[in-house]
C-alpha cells in the first residue's frame, strides 16, 4: 500500500499544481498591442496616423471604370454612373455608403488628448483633422446631406439612429478641420506625406467644390466657399515652393508628369508611390487591354483642345468630319501628349508604333499616365499617381475668382496662363475671352449664367478639362456645375468618311481599313481593322465610331446624388432616400 | 486470444489413464470416461428406461430430453453392447457415466455437443491396425454457445487437402498420417491448429474473434470493450493503409467510416483534404480535434504504416471528455507501439506512376483553337486577338494537319507572325508523375524493455513537366517500454518527421505559379513555345521562361519533433494510473525565391530579361506542450461492474514567427539573405494559448446487459475572458444489450446481437479568435509608401463584445447495433441532432455609420440532423477446395444542417436567416435556348427597359457586348424565365420577402455519402477495395475549365467538348450558347454566371479509391531465404470514377464536389473554380516483406 499511497499523493500533487497554476490561462498576447497602453508618445500618434494614408484614393483615381468615370473616356465597359443604370445598393455599408475610415479617425482623436507631447498632438490631430476632412468631403459630394459624428459610436449610442445633418453643417465642419490643419501641420514640401500644402490644396478643391455646387444648385452662401477656396489656392501659389514641372520642354513635359515612374516635388503636392517591389497598379493594362480596357478619348474632348494658336478647332470648317492624321495637326501640345497621335511612340522609345485601333474604343488611345510597355500588362504598372498637384490649384484659383466675378487678367497670368506657358500655347486673354463666349462650349454648358464673365467661365472649363483629363476631375465639375445632361450627348469616337484604308500616320500608307463584313482589298501594310459590322458607325458607312451605343438618361431630380443603401434605410428610421431613388 | 479446444490435456489424460486402471481393476466394467470441463452447463435432468437397446436408441433418447448432439461413427458403434437402464431425473453427467460403464467408449462434451469415440484400450495390436487403415479423421464444430458452425474450413497442413463442415458442422477428411496436423479456420473466429494427435474423433470449439464484440475501441483517456461502447465511436485498425501509396493517412480514410468526411479538393500531394466530423457545427467553422496517442497532432504528418487503429468519437458522449474542444468530434489515432518477442523486421515498399482522373487533352489544334478564341472575341468586342487574316488561317490549317513545318514571319512593319503547332498543356504538365516509399520497422525485445523502430521515406514528383519539382517525406519513430517493475512501466515515445516540397513557377513581376494566370491565359498553340532557344511568350508574362530557367521557386520545409515521456502505475488491483508529458516542436522554414530571366516576347520577338531579383524567408516555430494526469479504477461487485476515471489536463501553445526579405541579391543561383542589397521586409508575429481541464468518466453495467456512462469535463481557456473563462460539459449514455436478455433466446439464431444505445450531452467550442476580449490595436504595414518605403500603423481595434463565452454544442444520439447469423452479418445505426447555440457572431446589424463590425455575441443557432448506417459481412466460402474469406462493409450516412437561430429581422439573403437550410442553392429558372433571333428579340423586347428589366442577368449582352452584331439577345442564349411575372428578371430586393425571380433550386452540400470496402483472400492471394462517392451533390459550375471561353476568349485550355456542344443552326439542341458569346459566365450579371437551373449539376459519384492485390510467396519457398513472409501487390487509388451527373469528363467530381466546406457553413455554396492540381490515379507495385 505504500507503493500507491506514494503514486496517488504524486498524482495529487499534480492535479495541484496544475490546478494553483491560476496565471496558466492568462496569456498575454505577443505580438499586439493593447490599446490601453498606447497613444503616450509623439511616435505612437504618428504611427496611428499612418494608418489614415490608405483613404486616399489608389490608381483607381485614373481609372475610367471606377473615379474617372466620365464622359472624357468610352472605356470597353462603361460604367453605371455614366449609363444612367445605377441602382440602389442594398447591402449596409455597399455603395460608398462605408463608416470604417470616419470610426477610425474619431478614435484617433477621441484618445489621443492622452499623450503628454503637445507639439505632436498638434501635428498629427491636424493629420487626423485633415482625414476628417478629406472623408466628409467625400460623403457630402455622393450623398449630400450626411450624418455628423466627431466621435467613436458605441453599439447602444442612439446617435446611431440619427436623422442626416444638413451639408452646410458638415461642410462648416470641413472647413474647420482644414483650417486647424492648416495651422498646425508643418510648412514642408513632403511628397507622400500629408503637409500643410496638402491641406492647403484641399481646401482649395473642396471649396471650390462646394462653393459652385451651392451656386448651380441654387443653394445660398457660396460666395465666402469661393472665396474661401481662392484664398487657399493663392496661399499656396505664393506662400509655396510649388512650381510647374517644364522639364524636357513643351513636346514632352505634360506627358512625363505622369506617365514618368517616380514623382517629383516640383508641381507634385501629393503623390501615391508604386514601385515594383511594394506596389504596382494595374493602369497600363486597363488602358490598353483589347478585352479589359482599351479605353478611348470621346471627340468631343478632342474637338476641345484648341488649335496650336489659341484659335478653336471647333470654328474650323469641317472640323466635324475631319479625318484623324488632318485633325491632329497643329493642335495644344497637350492633345497628343494625351491621345496617341500620328507619331505615338510608346513611352520611353522613339520608334512610331503601328497604329492599333484593337486597344481603343474611339479610335484616340489614352496615353496619358500610360507608363513604359513593359508595364502594360496586369498588375505591373508602378508610375506614381498624383492626388494633388499646383495645376490644379492654379485652375481653381481661375475659377473661383472667375464664379465669383472678382477674375482679372492678373490672376489669369498666375494661373492658367502658366499652365499655357509650359505647352507653349498662347495666353487666354480675360477681355477677349468674355466679348467671343465659344459657342462650342456654351452649347456644352448650358447653365453658365450670361454674366459678363461668361466667356471666361467656359474657357476655364475647356482649360480645366484639357489639363486635367484622366485625372479624376470630371465627374464631379459636371455635377458642380449641374451640367449632369451634357452626359445625355453622344460619346463618339473618331469620324470616318467611308469605308476602306486610312493613312493615319502621314507616311502615304494605309494603316486602318473600314469595311463591311468583307475585309478582302485591304492593303498589305494595314495594322488595323474595322468591321463596321462589329463596331458601328454613326450613319451606317460613314460617320464617328460609335461605341457607347447606347442612350443616356440623366435624370436631374435624382442623379446629382447617389442613393443610400436599403438595409441602412430599414436599419435606421430616421434616415431618408436621395430624392428619386426612393422605391 | 484464446480458443478453446476441447480435448483433453496431456496432464488430465494421465489422471484418466489412471482412474481407467482403478477401474479396470474393480474389473466390472471397461468404462472409459473423459469429461473435460465445463460442466455446470449439463446439469440437466434425464429420465430413461431403455432395455436391451443400442447405443443409438440411447443417444436419440437423451438428444430429445436434453438438447445435446451425440457425434460418432456408426462403425464405431458396433463395439458397443445392448444395454438396460432405468433413471430419473438425473444429471445428464451421471447418466452419460451410468450408460458408458462397460463400453469401450472415451466420451467427452463439447459445447453442447457429446463425442463418442471407439477406444478399445487394452488392445494395442487392434488399435494399431485401426490407427493404419483408418485414415478418415471425423469431426464436429460448433461455436462457444454450442451452435454448429456450417461452412468451416478443414485443412491438412502443409497439403492440399481440405474439407469444410456441414450444416451440423461435422467434417470429415482423409488424412495420410494420423500424426498430421488441421488447420481449422472461420471467418470471424480465431484460427485453430489441431493436432489429429491419432485420434479419428474430434471436436472442436471455436472462439469468436475480438473484432466482433471483445475488441477493444479507443476511447477518450482508455479503452472500450466494444460491446460494452453507449456512444457513437468508429474504429478501424489501419492494416489497409501502410501499403497505399498515399503521401499521408487521410486520403485512406475516405469512405471508412460513417460520418467521417474526407474531403480531397486538390491533387497536390503537399496538401491534406479536410477532415470532417457529422457535417455543420457551428457557423464559424471548425473542425475536429485530432489527438495522436492523446496529445493534439497533425495527422497528415503521421507514418500511415506507424498507425494502430483510427477512432472517431461522434458523438457529445463520447467526445465529452475533451469538453471544449469536442464539440466537432474527435478522431484518436494510435500508433504502434513495441511487443516484447523476438526481433520482427517489417519492409514495405511502393513504386507508384500518377497520372490525372480527368481528360486533359485540350484544344490544341491551332486551327481549331485559333477560330474558337476568335470567334469568341469578336462576339464581344468585333476584335480578335491574332489579327490574324483569312491567308494566315489557311497556314496555320496547314501547319495543324501537318502538310508543313511551323514557321514564323516577319511582316512588312517588322512585326511577326506565327504559324506554330505547340500543345501548351503537353508542354507544361506531366502525363505520369512517379512516386516511391519505402517503410522499415523493427520491433521486440523483453518483457522488461521492449521496443518499436520504424522509418519511412517518401518522394513522389509535381504535375509540372519543365523542371523536376520533388515532395519529400522522412517519418522517423522510436518507441521504448520499460518495465521497472511490477508496479510501475515507463515508456518513452520519440518521433521526427519532415517534409519538404518544392515548387516552381515565376512571371515578368514576381511570383506566378502554375495554377495563376500565367500559364491558364493567353498560350495560344499557334505560338512556339521557343524561338532559337529561348522561351517565347508572346503576351510576355514569362513563365515558361522562369520555368525553363528553373531560378524561381518555393521551397515548404516543415519538420516536427515530438517526444511524449509517459508512466503507468498499477498500484492496486483495478487500479492504474497514468501520467504522459509531451513536447512538440514544428518548425517551419518556407522559402521564395524569384529571380530574373530571359524571354522573347510579343510580335517583335523583343528579347527582355525580366522577373524580379528577390529572396522571401519565413520561419516559424511552435511549441506545444501537454500534460495529462489521469488514472482508472476497476471494480466488480458479483455482476455489478464499474469503473471511475479521473484526470487533469494541460496544454499551452506558443508560436513565433519571422518573415524577412531581401532584394537585389548578388547571385542568382544562391538564395541566402546575406546575399541581398536591398532590405525589403522584416516582420514577426506570435501567438501564445493554453487550456486547462479536470475530467472523469464513470460506467456502470449490469450482467453487462445494462450500460451506463457518465462523463464530464470542467474546461478553462485563454481565450476567454477570466470571469466566463470555464465551462462545465458534461454528458450520459446508456445502453440495453437485449439480445443478452432470456427472452431474445428464440430469436438468436436469427439476429445474433442487439443491442440499443443513446446517449445525450453538452459540448464546448473555443473555436474563437484569441483575444478578443481585450482592446487589440493591428499592427501592420501600410500600402501607402512613404519615399519607397512601406509604413508602419497601429490600426483601430474592433468593438468589444459585450461577452464572450463557449459556443455550445447539445447533441442527441440513439442507436443500434445489430448481428445476424452469428454475427456473419452485422449492422450499426445511429441517429443524431446537433444543436448548436450561442454562435459567437457579430450582434444585431447597426447602421454602417456605426463604422465596424457589429461587436460579436453569442447568439446565433445551428441544428444538424443526421444518420449513419454501417453494415458489414463477413464470411467464408470454399472455392477449388479453398478458403475464400471474405469481407464487405458498407456505410451511407447524410446530415443537414439548419439555422436556428440568426439575427437578421429583415431576411436579408446574403446573410443567414433563420429555417435557412445550409447549402441550399438560389437560382432563376431557364426555359431552355432560343432556337432563331427573331425568338430571341421578341423576348428582349416584351421588356419595357430590357437594360434595367433584364440588367441583373444578361447585363453582358445587352449592355457590355462592344460588337453591335452580337449585342442583344440571339439564338442560342439562354432564356431566362421572369418567374414572379413583375417585368423584370431579377433578384428583387434579395431577402426572404422579395427575391424576385429566384427559388432554391438545389443543394451544394453532398446527399448521402457512402463509402464501401471490400476485402477477400483464397490460399495466397489477397485482395481489397475500398470506395467512396455521394448519392447526390448540385453544383453550378464556375471557372476556367468548365466554361472555357464563355470565361475568357484567351484561355490557354478549352476543353474540347464544350466547342462541340455549342449551339448551332444545324444543332439546335445544344447545351451551351453560340460560340461567340466569349465572357458570358465571368461572373455576376452575366447569363451563363449568374446561378441558374439549366446548368446545375450532379456531381455525385462513386470512385474505387484503392484496390490491391496481393500475392504472398509460398512459405516454404521464402523460408529457404530465412524470410517468414513475402509479398507482392499492386495498388490502385482512384482508378475508377463513375460519374452519377452530366458532369464533362475534364472535371473530377470529387474535386467539384469539395468546393464547399463542411467546417465552414457560411461557404456552403461556394463554387470551386478548379483551376487547379488535378487529382490524380495512381497505379503502384511494392512488396511487404517479414523477417
Amino acid at each position: 500500500m505504500k507503493i500507491s499511497n506514494i503514486t496517488i499523493c504524486m498524482l495529487l500533487a499534480g492535479l495541484l499544481l496544475g490546478g494553483c497554476n491560476k496565471d496558466y490561462l492568462n496569456t498575454v498576447p505577443k505580438d499586439r498591442l493593447d490599446a490601453t497602453k498606447f497613444f503616450n508618445t509623439a511616435k505612437d500618434l504618428e504611427v496611428y496616423t499612418n494608418g489614415f494614408y490608405t483613404q486616399l484614393p489608389d490608381y483607381h483615381l485614373y481609372d475610367a471604370s471606377y473615379g474617372e468615370s466620365s464622359d472624357d473616356i468610352v472605356p470597353l465597359i462603361a460604367p453605371d454612373r455614366i449609363k444612367g443604370t445605377r441602382i440602389v445598393p442594398v447591402a449596409s455599408g455597399s455603395g460608398d455608403w462605408a463608416w470604417s475610415d470616419l470610426r477610425t479617425i474619431n478614435y484617433f482623436l477621441t484618445h489621443y488628448q492622452k499623450c503628454p507631447d503637445e507639439a505632436a498632438k498638434l501635428r498629427y490631430g491636424a493629420v487626423a483633422r485633415f482625414f476628417r476632412a478629406f472623408f466628409y468631403y467625400d460623403k457630402v459630394r455622393k450623398f449630400g446631406d450626411v450624418p455628423w459624428y466627431n466621435k467613436v459610436l458605441s453599439a447602444d449610442d442612439e446617435d446611431l439612429y440619427k436623422a442626416r445633418d444638413s451639408r452646410q453643417l458638415v461642410m462648416d465642419s470641413v472647413v474647420a478641420d482644414l483650417d486647424f490643419a492648416i495651422a498646425n501641420l508643418p510648412a514642408e514640401v513632403k511628397i507622400n506625406e500629408i503637409t500643410k500644402y496638402t491641406a492647403l490644396a484641399l481646401k482649395s478643391r473642396v471649396c471650390l467644390f462646394e462653393g459652385t455646387y451651392r451656386k448651380y444648385h441654387g443653394i445660398t452662401d457660396f460666395e465666402d466657399l469661393l472665396k474661401a477656396s481662392a484664398e487657399a489656392s493663392s496661399q499656396l501659389m505664393t506662400e509655396s515652393p510649388y512650381k510647374l514641372y517644364t522639364k524636357g520642354g513643351a513636346g514632352s513635359c505634360y506627358r512625363d508628369l505622369f506617365a514618368r515612374n517616380d514623382q517629383t516635388t516640383e508641381e507634385t503636392i501629393l503623390a501615391k508611390d508604386y514601385n515594383p517591389d511594394f506596389g504596382r497598379h494595374t493602369l497600363g493594362y486597363l488602358m490598353t487591354s483589347p478585352t479589359s480596357g482599351s479605353w478611348g478619348m470621346t471627340q468631343d474632348l478632342v474637338n476641345s483642345y484648341l488649335m496650336k494658336d489659341g484659335t478653336k478647332f471647333t470654328d474650323i470648317a469641317g472640323y466635324d468630319k475631319m479625318a484623324f492624321y488632318e485633325l491632329m495637326q497643329n493642335r495644344d501640345p497637350r492633345l497628343t501628349q494625351s491621345t496617341a497621335g500620328p507619331d505615338f511612340a510608346v513611352y520611353g522609345t522613339t520608334a512610331p508604333e503601328p497604329v492599333s485601333l484593337n486597344a481603343t474604343t474611339t479610335g484616340y488611345r489614352v496615353i496619358k499616365a500610360l507608363p513604359g510597355k513593359d508595364q502594360w500588362s496586369s498588375s505591373s504598372s508602378y508610375n506614381d499617381i498624383i492626388i494633388f498637384r499646383l495645376g490644379e490649384v492654379l485652375l481653381n484659383y481661375a475659377e473661383a475668382k472667375a464664379e465669383l466675378g472678382t477674375l482679372t487678367q492678373q490672376d489669369l497670368n498666375q494661373s492658367i496662363n502658366l499652365l499655357r506657358d509650359r505647352v507653349d500655347m498662347p495666353h487666354l486673354d480675360l477681355s477677349a475671352a468674355n466679348a467671343h463666349p465659344d459657342s462650342y462650349l456654351a452649347a456644352m454648358y448650358p447653365h453658365v449664367g450670361n454674366t459678363a464673365n461668361k466667356g471666361v467661365i467656359l474657357e476655364i472649363r475647356r482649360e480645366r478639362r484639357v489639363e486635367l483629363f484622366d485625372e479624376g476631375f470630371r465627374w464631379d465639375d459636371l455635377m458642380r456645375w449641374k451640367e449632369g445632361k451634357k452626359l445625355e450627348k453622344p460619346m463618339v469616337g473618331l469620324y470616318f468618311p467611308h469605308l476602306g484604308a486610312y493613312d493615319f500616320t502621314g507616311d502615304g500608307k494605309a494603316d486602318v481599313y473600314v469595311y463591311s463584313g468583307d475585309k478582302s482589298g485591304a492593303p498589305s501594310s494595314v495594322t488595323s481593322f474595322i468591321d463596321i459590322k462589329q463596331r458601328p458607325l454613326t450613319s451606317g458607312q460613314s460617320g464617328n465610331m460609335n461605341p457607347f451605343d447606347y442612350q443616356v438618361h440623366f435624370d436631374e431630380n435624382k442623379d446629382y446624388l447617389q442613393p443610400i443603401p436599403l438595409e441602412d434605410l430599414k436599419l435606421n428610421k430616421n434616415l431618408d432616400q436621395n430624392p428619386g431613388w426612393e422605391q | 486470444m484464446q480458443f478453446k479446444l476441447y480435448l483433453c490435456s496431456p496432464s488430465s489424460r494421465a489422471v484418466l489413464k489412471k482412474c481407467m486402471r482403478i477401474m479396470k481393476l474393480t474389473a466390472i466394467l471397461s468404462l472409459v470416461f473423459a469429461v473435460c470441463s465445463y460442466g455446470s452447463t449439463n446439469a440437466q435432468k434425464i429420465s430413461l428406461q431403455l432395455k436391451n437397446s443400442s447405443l443409438k436408441t440411447l443417444f436419440q433418447s437423451i438428444e430429445n430430453q436434453s438438447g445435446y448432439h451425440f457425434f460418432y461413427a456408426d462403425e464405431d458403434l458396433r463395439h458397443g453392447a445392448p444395454l438396460n437402464i432405468e433413471v430419473h431425473n438425473m444429471e445428464l453427467n451421471d447418466v452419460l457415466r451410468t450408460c458408458f460403464k462397460g463400453q469401450p467408449f472415451k466420451y467427452s462434451i463439447v459445447a453442447k455437443t457429446i463425442m463418442v469415440r471407439y477406444d478399445p484400450e487394452d488392445d494395442a495390436t487392434a488399435a494399431e491396425t485401426a490407427i493404419k487403415t483408418d485414415t478418415t479423421v471425423r469431426g464436429v464444430i460448433k461455436d462457444e454457445q454450442g451452435e454448429p458452425l456450417n461452412g468451416v474450413s478443414i485443412i491438412l497442413k502443409g497439403g492440399h487437402e481440405g474439407t469444410t463442415s456441414n450444416n451440423d458442422g461435422s467434417f470429415k477428411i482423409n488424412v495420410p498420417s494420423l500424426s498430421d496436423t488441421l488447420e481449422i479456420s472461420f471467418v470471424g473466429y480465431q484460427s485453430v491448429t489441431l493436432p489429429i494427435d491419432n485420434r479419428t474423433l474430434h471436436a472442436v470449439s471455436l472462439t469468436a474473434k475480438p473484432s466482433s464484440l471483445e475488441e477493444l475501441v479507443i476511447v477518450g483517456y482508455g479503452t472500450q470493450k466494444k460491446e460494452n461502447l453507449t456512444t457513437a465511436v468508429s474504429q478501424i485498425t489501419a492494416k489497409e493503409l501502410d501499403t497505399r501509396p498515399l503521401p499521408n493517412v487521410v486520403s485512406a480514410l475516405q469512405g471508412q467510416l460513417p460520418g467521417l468526411n474526407i474531403q480531397t479538393s486538390t491533387g497536390d500531394p503537399g496538401k491534406t483534404p479536410e477532415i470532417n466530423v457529422r457535417g455543420f457545427n457551428s457557423i464559424n467553422g471548425g473542425g475536429p480535434l485530432i489527438l495522436i496517442d492523446g496529445i493534439v497532432g497533425d495527422i497528415d504528418r503521421v507514418n500511415p504504416a506507424d498507425i494502430e487503429t483510427v477512432t472517431v468519437l461522434k458523438d457529445a458522449a463520447s467526445s465529452a471528455i475533451y469538453g471544449a474542444r469536442g464539440a466537432f468530434g474527435v478522431v484518436l489515432i494510435t500508433t504502434k507501439k513495441g511487443k516484447a518477442g523476438s526481433l520482427a523486421v517489417n519492409y514495405t515498399n511502393n513504386f507508384s506512376e500518377t497520372t490525372p482522373t480527368t481528360r486533359t487533352d485540350f484544344i490544341s489544334d491551332p486551327y481549331v483553337y485559333g477560330k474558337t478564341v476568335d470567334a469568341a472575341l469578336t462576339g464581344y468586342n468585333g476584335t480578335t486577338y491574332t489579327g490574324y487574316n483569312d491567308q494566315d488561317w489557311e497556314i496555320i490549317k496547314k501547319v495543324a494537319d501537318g502538310e508543313i513545318d511551323p514557321y514564323y514571319e516577319e511582316q512588312p512593319d517588322g512585326t511577326y507572325k506565327f504559324y506554330g503547332n505547340t500543345n501548351w498543356y503537353d508542354y507544361l504538365f506531366r502525363k505520369w508523375q512517379p512516386g516511391q516509399m519505402h517503410n522499415l520497422s523493427l520491433s521486440g525485445g523483453s518483457e522488461k524493455l521492449h521496443g518499436y523502430l520504424s522509418g519511412r521515406y517518401y518522394k513522389t514528383t509535381s504535375i509540372q513537366n519543365i523542371v523536376d519539382a520533388p515532395l519529400t517525406k522522412y517519418n522517423l519513430k522510436a518507441s521504448l517500454t520499460f518495465k521497472a517493475n511490477k508496479w510501475l512501466e515507463i515508456s518513452d515515445d520519440i518521433q521526427y518527421n519532415n517534409s519538404d516540397q518544392k515548387e516552381y513557377g515565376g512571371y515578368r513581376n514576381g511570383w506566378g505559379g502554375i495554377w495563376s494566370t500565367t500559364t491558364w491565359y493567353n498560350l495560344f498553340p499557334f505560338y512556339p513555345s521557343e524561338i532559337n532557344g529561348v522561351p517565347f511568350d508572346f503576351s510576355g508574362g514569362g513563365a515558361q521562361g522562369a520555368l525553363e530557367q528553373g531560378n524561381n521557386w518555393k521551397k515548404y520545409f516543415e519538420e516536427q519533433f515530438i517526444n511524449t515521456i509517459a508512466a503507468k502505475v498499477t498500484p492496486l488491483k483495478g487500479m492504474e494510473l497514468n501520467f504522459n508529458y509531451s513536447n512538440k516542436i514544428n518548425h517551419v522554414s518556407n522559402t521564395t525565391r524569384m529571380n530574373t530571366f530571359d524571354i522573347i516576347v510579343g510580335d517583335r520577338l523583343q528579347a527582355e530579361n525580366v522577373g524580379v531579383n528577390r529572396l522571401t524567408e519565413d520561419r516559424g516555430r511552435g511549441d506545444y506542450r501537454a500534460m495529462n494526469i489521469f488514472g482508472t479504477y476497476n471494480r466488480d461487485i458479483k455482476d455489478h461492474h464499474f469503473k471511475l476515471m479521473l484526470g487533469y489536463n494541460q496544454e499551452n501553445y506558443v508560436s513565433d514567427n519571422i518573415t524577412a526579405e531581401q532584394g537585389g541579391l548578388l547571385f542568382d543561383e544562391l538564395a541566402n539573405l546575406n546575399l541581398g542589397t536591398e532590405l525589403l521586409r522584416a516582420d514577426g508575429s506570435a501567438t501564445v494559448w493554453a487550456v486547462q481541464g479536470y475530467f472523469g468518466r464513470f460506467n456502470y453495467d449490469y450482467k453487462n446487459k445494462y450500460l451506463l456512462e457518465v462523463n464530464a469535463r470542467y474546461d478553462g481557456s485563454s481565450r476567454f475572458p477570466s470571469e466566463s473563462r470555464w465551462g462545465m460539459f458534461p454528458s450520459v449514455s446508456t445502453g440495453w444489450y437485449v439480445s443478452r436478455e432470456r427472452f431474445w433466446q428464440p430469436l438468436k439464431n436469427a439476429i445474433s446481437n442487439f443491442k440499443l444505445r443513446g446517449s445525450y450531452g453538452k459540448l464546448g467550442n473555443q473555436n474563437v479568435d484569441l483575444y478578443t476580449f481585450s482592446e487589440i490595436m493591428g499592427l501592420g504595414q501600410s500600402s501607402w509608401l512613404v519615399n519607397g518605403q512601406k509604413i508602419n500603423y497601429a490600426g483601430v481595434p474592433a468593438p468589444l463584445p459585450s461577452a464572450v463565452s463557449w459556443e455550445k454544442t447539445k447533441t442527441l444520439d440513439v442507436g443500434v447495433d445489430l448481428g445476424f447469423l452469428q454475427n456473419k452479418i452485422t449492422a450499426s445505426f445511429d441517429w443524431y441532432e446537433k444543436r448548436t447555440d450561442g454562435m459567437y457572431l457579430p450582434g444585431e446589424p447597426l447602421p454602417a455609420v456605426f463604422g465596424a463590425s457589429e461587436p460579436q455575441e453569442n447568439i446565433a443557432g445551428l441544428r444538424n440532423r443526421g444518420f449513419e448506417l454501417n453494415i458489414g459481412y463477413h464470411d467464408q466460402f470454399s472455392v477449388a477446395g479453398s478458403p475464400l474469406h471474405f469481407n464487405a462493409s458498407v456505410s451511407l450516412y447524410n446530415f443537414k444542417g439548419v439555422i436556428t437561430k440568426y439575427p437578421n429581422p429583415n431576411g436579408i439573403m446574403s446573410n443567414f436567416w433563420e429555417g435557412q437550410e445550409l447549402g441550399q442553392i438560389w437560382g432563376y429558372h431557364i426555359d431552355g435556348q432560343f432556337q432563331s433571333d427573331e425568338e430571341a428579340k421578341a423576348f428582349q423586347d416584351q421588356f419595357e427597359n430590357p437594360t434595367k428589366d433584364l440588367g441583373q442577368v444578361y447585363k453582358f449582352i445587352i449592355n457590355t457586348a462592344q460588337n453591335k452584331e452580337w449585342k442583344g439577345l440571339k439564338a442560342g442564349d439562354i432564356h431566362y424565365v421572369d418567374l414572379d411575372g413583375d417585368g423584370s428578371i431579377d433578384k428583387g430586393d434579395y431577402t426572404l420577402e422579395d427575391h424576385g425571380d429566384i427559388r432554391p433550386i438545389g443543394n451544394a452540400m453532398p446527399k448521402l455519402p457512402f463509402g464501401f470496402t471490400l476485402s477477400a483472400d483464397w490460399k495466397n492471394f489477397d485482395f481489397y477495395m475500398a470506395g467512396t462517392g455521394v448519392v447526390h451533390q448540385d453544383w453550378y459550375p464556375t471557372g476556367d475549365i468548365f466554361w472555357g471561353t464563355y470565361e475568357r476568349p484567351y484561355l490557354s485550355f478549352i476543353r474540347k467538348d464544350l466547342i462541340t456542344n455549342a449551339w448551332t443552326p444545324e444543332n439546335p439542341e445544344r447545351t451551351y450558347p453560340q460560340i461567340y458569346r466569349g465572357y458570358t459566365s465571368l461572373g455576376a450579371n452575366r447569363s451563363l454566371g449568374e446561378v441558374n437551373d439549366y446548368y446545375l449539376l450532379n456531381v455525385g459519384y462513386l470512385r474505387v479509391k484503392n484496390l490491391t492485390l496481393g500475392y504472398t510467396l509460398p512459405e516454404k519457398l521464402t523460408s529457404r531465404w530465412q524470410i517468414k513472409k513475402l509479398r507482392i501487390y499492386f495498388s490502385g487509388e482512384n482508378i475508377l470514377t463513375w460519374r452519377f451527373g452530366d458532369l464533362t469528363k475534364y472535371i473530377d467530381p470529387e474535386q467539384a464536389g469539395s468546393a464547399i466546406s463542411y467546417n465552414d457553413p457560411s461557404g456552403a455554396v461556394s463554387r470551386a473554380r478548379l483551376e487547379d492540381y488535378p487529382i490524380g490515379k495512381t497505379y503502384s507495385v511494392g512488396i511487404n516483406l517479414t523477417l
